[in-house]
């Protein structure tokens, strides 16, 4: 997938975000979806099973307008967190721009948190594309639960960010945090606009 | 008028509001004699209405005689001004000595009604002196109030100000638990307890959110309220996260796509929309876009612009010879820019012909000799590879020598090649240079040129003559370098060789020069007696012809070309009307001319 096509001078970036089940990864586009103006964002799809956990995936189209001169379109895709769907993201992987991983920074799901960011390592693996190579984003979310509950960001990014990548301390439900993972992730693949393309293929 | 619902037990009090309730309470007790005036301020939202409906009717509960008036601004202006314009402002005026306690609503609004300040300002020192009292509510404090008099917020200012503030959490508490019990709700105290932890910025809202919850719970009600809570506060504090949060977003967006691509190709791209936004086919520039490495913009763009100036012309040029050629795709293709000329040329060849050959001066009826041999052979090879041979063909000589003739036989044989079809322009220098001054004159220059590059092959006779006009030999300088670039044949005849032209361009000799320059000898007497010869006819034919007698007695051994049996019955001796009489005078008018 292109990221910009000069001759239709169009911008067109697809965001993934992945995590363990019950992170909140769809907390975030549902609150993104919220925030963003009624003319300028798709239908939010989303599959559901009976508990809110997210079945298939969520897709949320947004047209930000023209920014410089672009048609900039964004396209944020959630994966299915639950171990048992990972061929479901391998193939919402294919083709991302960049990638925001959401962490549930509950102290009981730092063993769900390292488990699904080796699998996003080996999705990309799969796709050809090494993790150092992709614009990522790691996002702490539930910050807003009571402190004995949760690691602060701190220490989310000592047992997860070991690549140092940009990372923020969120509460999706609230808002807290969600567009500046957004802005930060869509701030790294923006950057490689005029490098070549890096997209997971 | 007051509102009756609103009343001091009806409005919760706390430490955002105490100041407030605790003045209007004194005031509704004592008018007129505690606070004068009473300025209360807050936010949209807070209860400024709210207390002053609720002063009012405390105040008529405390002392049933009192008369008690509410006003908004809008309306205390706009009975005054009705007053006014009845001309009735002292009834107006005694109306209000009966009020005991006006309660005036929004006085921001009395920015710029000069009359109604100063009736007001009137009413407040009446006050003072017969117990009236006065109080006021605003969006703001009197100190930022604009457009008020600073008399009347002097007197504002006079008694006491106090402000409502956004409601703390006890009061948001004790204020949900009013509207639990007013509605006999079944909300546990720890659903409250979460909403009330929501911050708000005004009652409204916190009304809002409390709303949200008893529709939620009406939706499930086995649910647990407090977890019901949790989620209407949560979706509210989204809601009411900054206004500007997704457009502070797009802003730092468009700052990164501003830095991030590369300018050069938003500008080709901005080229490529505006000229495919006209319908043009882009495909020229667009393949820079899949360069890596930037080209020279400036030229880019301008030698695009200028292939699509010049497609217009050729398109409307076109659409003039023939209208179905109008919206042919070629026409938006810069890229086709040679197709396009070439549909013009050939719709131009085909409205307007370029000067042809005139059809009696043929090869055939040419008068060969030693003279014109090399010039004879020399357009024997052109016309038989017109193009590839001798380009151009240049043949001088002096007056009456035959270039002229030779030159349109030349082109009556290339005429006749491939069936008729080829077209060939045959013009004298100086009537080129007429033409191009009329094109000039009438602003149908490209049309000029066109003409002349739709032909097959030209042949330009006197070309000394192009010579005195430099616009002319530009034009001409072009025309034949197409002519030559595309191996199509010119003929050009002359009174000189190249060198000698000395009014012609130094550019243009040189090119003449690079063919063939033949020279035709001046006639000679014997020759001027052979084509006075008729040529003959029939059987007469098949006998040895005069002019091949006299060459082949005074030049056995020079080679010529083959006669060829004639299929006209005339020789051009009787073309020539200084030799054909056909009206003979009478007996007595006859002369006997001199046979020369």
């Amino acid at each position: 997938m292109p990221v910009v096509n000069y001759a239709s001078r169009e911008i067109t970036c697809k965001i993934v975000y992945y995590g363990p089940g019950r992170s909140g990864k769809t907390s975030n586009l549902q609150y993104i979806h919220r925030r963003v103006p009624v003319e300028r964002r798709g239908e939010m799809m989303s599959l559901a099973t009976h508990g809110d956990r997210t079945l298939f995936f969520d897709f949320l189209p947004l047209d930000l307008g023209t920014i410089s001169g672009f048609t900039t379109r964004f396209q944020l895709y959630t994966v299915p967190g639950q171990v048992y769907y990972r061929s479901t993201r391998r193939l919402v992987l294919q083709g991302a721009d960049g990638v925001v991983f959401v962490a549930d920074s509950q102290r009981r799901q730092m063993d769900e948190n390292v488990e699904s960011l080796r699998d996003l390592h080996e999705a990309l693996a799969e796709h050809g594309v090494s993790a150092r190579d992709v614009p990522l984003v790691l996002q702490y979310n539930k910050q807003d639960l009571p402190a004995e509950l949760v690691c602060l960001p701190d220490e989310m990014d000592r047992l997860l960010n070991f690549r140092a990548v940009p990372s923020f301390g969120a509460d999706a439900l609230g808002g807290h945090g969600v567009f500046e993972t957004l802005r930060r992730a869509s701030e790294l693949v923006l950057r490689r606009l005029s490098a070549p393309a890096t997209a997971v293929r | 008028m007051l509102d009756g619902r609103f009343r001091f037990e009806g409005f919760v009090a706390g430490p955002s509001n105490r100041l407030a309730v605790s003045a209007a309470r004194a005031v509704a007790e004592a008018p007129g004699k505690v606070y004068h005036p009473l300025f209360i301020y807050a936010e949209p939202g807070l209860g400024k209405t709210h207390l002053l409906a609720a002063l009012g009717f405390h105040a008529s509960q405390v002392d049933p005689t009192l008369t008690v008036a509410y006003r908004s601004s809008e309306d205390y202006v706009e009975q005054l001004r009705f007053a006014s314009q009845r001309g009735d402002l002292n009834a107006w005026r005694r109306e209000w000595e009966v009020i005991g306690l006006l309660l005036l609503d929004d006085v921001q609004f009395l920015d710029g009604e000069a009359e109604a300040q100063a009736e007001l300002l009137r009413l407040i020192d009446q006050a003072q002196g017969r117990g009236f009292q006065v109080v006021l509510a605003s969006d703001r404090p009197p100190a930022d109030l604009d457009g008020l008099d600073q008399r009347l917020l002097s007197r504002m200012s006079g008694g006491l100000i106090a402000d409502i503030a956004a409601p703390e959490i006890e009061t948001r508490l004790g204020i949900l638990r009013l509207w639990r019990s007013a509605r006999t709700l079944d909300l546990d105290d720890a659903a409250l307890d979460e909403l009330a932890g929501h911050e708000v910025g005004n009652v409204r809202e916190l009304l809002g959110v409390f709303n949200r919850l008893v529709a939620q719970r009406s939706l499930e009600p086995g649910t647990p309220a407090a977890g019901a809570a949790k989620v209407v506060v949560a979706q509210a504090r989204g809601e009411r996260a900054a206004p500007d949060e997704f457009e502070s977003f797009l802003n730092e967006l468009a700052a990164v796509v501003t830095s991030s691509v590369e300018q050069w190709r938003v500008r080709l791209a901005s080229t490529v929309a505006r000229w495919a936004g006209e319908g043009y086919n882009t495909q020229s520039l667009e393949r820079f876009l899949d360069g890596t490495e930037p080209p020279d913009l400036d030229a880019v763009e301008a030698h695009f612009a200028v292939a699509v100036n010049h497609l217009r012309d050729l398109e409307q040029e076109a659409a003039r010879l023939d209208p179905r050629l109008a919206g042919v795709p070629v026409f938006r293709d810069p890229g086709r820019l040679d197709e396009a000329r070439s549909i013009v040329m050939r719709a131009l060849a085909a409205y307007d012909p370029p000067p042809a050959p005139a059809p009696h001066l043929t090869i055939r009826v040419f008068s060969s000799g030693a003279r014109n041999q090399l010039a004879l052979r020399a357009a024997g090879e052109v016309i038989a590879l017109p193009g590839s041979r001798y380009n151009p063909l240049y043949i001088h000589g002096p007056r009456s020598s035959g270039k002229t003739h030779l030159s349109h036989a030349i082109a009556n044989s290339l005429l006749a090649r491939d069936g008729g079809a080829w077209t060939v322009a045959v013009v004298d220098g100086a009537a080129l240079g007429d033409e191009l001054i009329e094109a000039l004159r009438t602003g149908s220059v490209e049309r000029w040129r066109m003409r002349y590059r739709a032909a097959d092959a030209i042949i330009v006779d006197n070309v000394q003559r192009i010579g005195g006009s430099d616009r002319l030999q530009d034009e001409f300088f072009h025309l034949f370098n197409t002519f030559i670039e595309s191996g199509r044949q010119v003929v050009l005849t002359a009174d000189t060789p190249p060198p000698q032209l000395t009014a012609v361009a130094a550019r243009l000799q040189s090119r003449f020069e690079a063919g063939l320059v033949v020279e035709i000898g001046r006639v000679s007497e014997r020759e001027r007696v052979a084509r006075l010869t008729p040529v003959p006819d029939g059987a007469e034919a098949a006998a040895p012809t005069i002019d091949a007698w006299f060459d082949d007695v005074i030049e056995p051994d020079v080679p010529r070309p083959a006669i060829k049996e004639p299929s006209s019955p005339l020789d051009s001796f009787f073309l020539d009307p200084e030799k054909v009489v056909t009206n003979w005078p009478g007996l007595d008018g006859r002369v006997i001319e001199d046979p020369r």
